[in-house]
């Protein structure tokens, strides 16, 4: 078939647009520097909440919002691994409430108020659960399931110190530019994870 | 001369699409960061809905803007092509604009973050629908 002179324009356009296109790669895929670890000292932030070995080698920190949907998903794995690898890893959890989630904040006020009573991680897991709820503001229920002293429970969570603690993670989180959450840092490194099954083979491999 | 300059616009908003596709797809298989405007990529690359049937989104998009590419480059070859091809674009632009409704309405009520790229290609989807959809209507 032979080829009309508009044909002969359109093959001139696709061959300006990948030229374009190979050019831009060519020019942008200078291999990036290998990223450097930050310390520990600066994401293990001593009153945030931890759990497994706190002088394991492998350490994984999670910046995390509750009303993450993305979050949930990982969320079952992150409490495998801690399990499994208790002795081997240390898990320290950080709050990124992302500001297009309205309950994320307050989801995270009522994690750190169950903590002030030893149930973050409780309180967390009936977060994810009840995901589809928070607009509800069902913090006093999920107190309630966990048994707290809600009179101490409702104090807590209007407390300006566990805002102000829930806002310095937040800000830390900006200033490292996460790019949303879930956002992981193993062994200081921030780590590429688009699904559960990532993360689970990249902290494998750190506690072996 | 004007239905000849839209069918170059197809054909030029297509490879914008293609381009997009690619991009993102590339970030998928590589599992390397997507640039982006907001944090929305990465909310929505990492939640379950990116993949549909074992097939991550933007390789949907790939599939339907490239079949748009090519008959839009066949309508060229022919005034029998140029007839024969109008009605299968307009009916992949509209397939297309039912997927970018669901996926829109997916991030912004479900997934709660909207990706850039997502949403330029949404945009692109429609204007190359509204384009077939006018050159059909005003068909001799």
């Amino acid at each position: 078939m032979k080829l009309t002179g508009e044909s002969k324009v359109l093959l001139s356009i696709l061959a300006v647009t990948v030229a374009i296109i190979g050019g831009a790669t060519f020019i942008f895929s200078k291999p990036p520097a290998p990223p450097k670890p930050i310390a520990r000292e600066e994401l293990v932030t001593a009153d945030s909440f931890q759990t497994g070995n706190a002088s394991a080698a492998a350490w994984l920190v999670e910046f995390s919002d509750f009303q993450c949907p993305a979050c949930r998903t990982f969320a079952p794995v992150v409490d495998e691994l801690v399990t499994k690898y208790s002795d081997k890893l240390l898990f320290v959890y950080r709050h990124y409430p992302l500001s297009q989630h309205a309950f994320a904040k307050p989801a995270a006020l009522a994690a750190e108020a169950a903590g002030e009573q030893g149930k973050f991680w409780e309180m967390g897991k009936l977060l994810f659960e009840n995901q589809d709820q928070l607009s509800t503001a069902p913090w006093g229920d999920l107190a309630d399931q966990l048994k707290l002293d809600r009179k101490k429970f409702d104090a807590a969570i209007n407390s300006d110190t566990l805002k102000t603690k829930v806002d310095r993670d937040e800000t830390d989180a900006i200033r490292l530019g996460l790019p949303g959450t879930p956002s992981f840092f193993l062994n200081g490194v921030m780590i590429t994870v688009a699904s559960p099954a990532d993360l689970k083979r990249a902290v494998e491999e750190a506690v072996r | 001369m004007m239905v000849c300059m839209r069918n170059r616009l197809l054909f030029i908003l297509s490879l914008v699409g293609i381009a997009i596709a690619v991009y993102v797809l590339q970030g998928f298989l590589r599992q390397a960061p997507i640039v982006c405007l907001n944090s929305g990529c990465e909310i929505v690359r990492k939640s379950p809905y990116s993949y549909l049937f074992g097939i991550p989104v933007p390789g949907y998009g790939l599939m339907g803007y490239t079949v748009i590419a090519i008959l839009t480059f066949l309508r060229t070859l022919s005034p029998k092509f140029h007839k024969q091809c109008l009605p299968w674009i307009v009916g992949i632009a509209s397939g297309g604009v039912a997927f970018v409704a669901w996926f829109t309405y997916m991030e912004l009520f479900v997934i709660r973050g909207v990706c850039t790229w997502c949403a330029i290609s949404a945009v692109n989807m429609v204007i190359i629908a509204s384009i077939a959809w006018n050159e059909y209507r005003n068909r001799k």
